[in-house]
C-alpha cells in the first residue's frame, strides 16, 4: 500500500490500478464510438451521392426546395438532401445540397432551433459564392407535418 | 471537424466513465470477504478509485458542455436532448457532493445519503439516454 503524501488519505495500488483501468477503458471505448460516429457520417452523406454543383442552376434566381437536413457544416451551415414530392409523399432523392442560413432568415413556420439534423424544410434560396452552396433566404419547418419514405 | 470530435470523445468519455464508476463500488464489494464491512479501511481505500472517477467525469462533463457551447453547435441541436443534458449535469455536480459527503458521513446517516446517491445515478443515466438518443448524430445517421 502507498502512503499519500498529505498524509490524510491512504492511496492504494488496488485503487490507483482500478481508476486508471477505468479511465483507459472507457477512453478506447470512447474514441472507438467517436469515430465510428464520424465514419458513419461520412458514409450517410459524402459517399451516397456526389455534391450536386449549384453552378448548374441559374445564379441569382431564387429556388424553393425541401430538404431534409443530414449534418450541420459549422457555423449555420448544414448539408442537405433534396426531397421529391410523390402524392402526398416525400421521397429522398440524390442530389446533396449545401446550405447557409444567415442570420435574421425568416422563419415562416418553426423557429431556428428546429433546424437540426432530420429537419425537413422548405427553403427559399439562390447560389452562394461557393458553387456547391445555396443561401437560403426564407425557411418553412415542415418536420412532422410532412411523410417521408 | 475539430469541435465535432472532441464533443464527441468527451461525450461518450463520460458515459462510459459513469458506467464504469457505478460499477465499481459493486466490483469492490464483491472482492473482499463478506466480513469486511463498508466501513473498514480496505473498502474506504479501494473506493477512492471511484471518488477520483467522480471528479473526472466531472471535468469530463464540463469539457462536453464548453466545446459545443463555444463552437455554436449546441445552438443547433434538439432542445429536448439539451435539457435532458444540462438536467443530468446538475446531477453530476449534486453526485460529487453527496460523494463526498458519503466518504466522511458517520454510519447512522451513511444508508440515506448512499440510497440517494445511488438515486441520483439512476437519474443521471435516464437523462444521458435521452439526450444520447435525441442529439447523438451516430444514432440520427441510423435513422436517416
Amino acid at each position: 500500500m502507498m502512503v499519500n503524501p498529505t498524509g490524510m488519505q491512504p492511496a492504494s495500488s488496488w485503487a490507483l490500478g482500478a481508476a486508471a483501468g477505468v479511465l483507459a477503458i472507457a477512453l478506447v471505448l470512447a474514441v472507438g464510438v467517436a469515430n465510428l460516429s464520424r465514419s458513419m457520417m461520412s458514409v450517410g452523406t459524402s459517399s451516397e451521392a456526389p455534391v450536386v454543383s449549384i453552378t448548374q442552376e441559374q445564379p441569382d434566381v431564387l429556388l424553393e426546395k425541401v430538404v431534409e437536413v443530414l449534418d450541420s457544416l459549422g457555423e449555420r451551415g448544414y448539408q442537405a438532401r433534396v426531397l421529391a414530392k410523390t402524392g402526398d409523399k416525400y421521397v429522398r432523392t440524390d442530389e446533396l445540397i449545401q446550405i447557409s442560413v444567415p442570420d435574421g432568415t425568416p422563419f415562416i413556420m418553426g423557429v431556428a432551433d428546429d433546424l437540426h439534423t432530420g429537419a425537413i424544410v422548405h427553403i427559399r434560396a439562390k447560389q452562394g459564392p461557393v458553387s456547391s452552396e445555396m443561401i437560403v433566404s426564407r425557411v418553412v419547418i415542415l418536420t412532422s407535418n410532412v411523410t417521408l419514405e | 471537424m475539430t469541435d465535432f470530435l472532441a464533443t464527441s470523445i468527451s461525450g461518450w468519455f463520460a458515459a462510459f466513465l459513469i458506467m464504469g464508476s457505478a460499477a465499481l463500488p459493486y466490483v469492490i464489494r464483491s472482492g473482499l470477504p463478506q466480513a469486511e464491512s463498508d466501513l473498514s479501511e480496505k473498502y474506504r481505500c479501494r473506493m477512492q478509485a471511484h471518488f477520483w472517477i467522480g471528479f473526472i467525469i466531472l471535468g469530463v462533463c464540463l469539457l462536453h458542455l464548453i466545446v459545443p457551447l463555444s463552437s455554436g453547435m449546441a445552438g443547433r441541436a434538439q432542445t429536448a436532448g439539451i435539457i435532458a443534458a444540462a438536467l443530468a449535469f446538475v446531477g453530476v455536480l449534486i453526485q460529487v457532493v453527496l460523494g463526498t459527503r458519503l466518504e466522511k458521513s458517520l454510519p447512522l446517516v451513511r444508508l440515506p445519503v448512499r440510497r440517494l446517491h445511488i438515486l441520483g445515478l439512476i437519474m443521471i443515466m435516464l437523462l444521458t439516454g435521452i439526450h444520447v438518443i435525441i442529439n447523438s448524430p451516430l444514432l440520427s445517421v441510423m435513422r436517416l
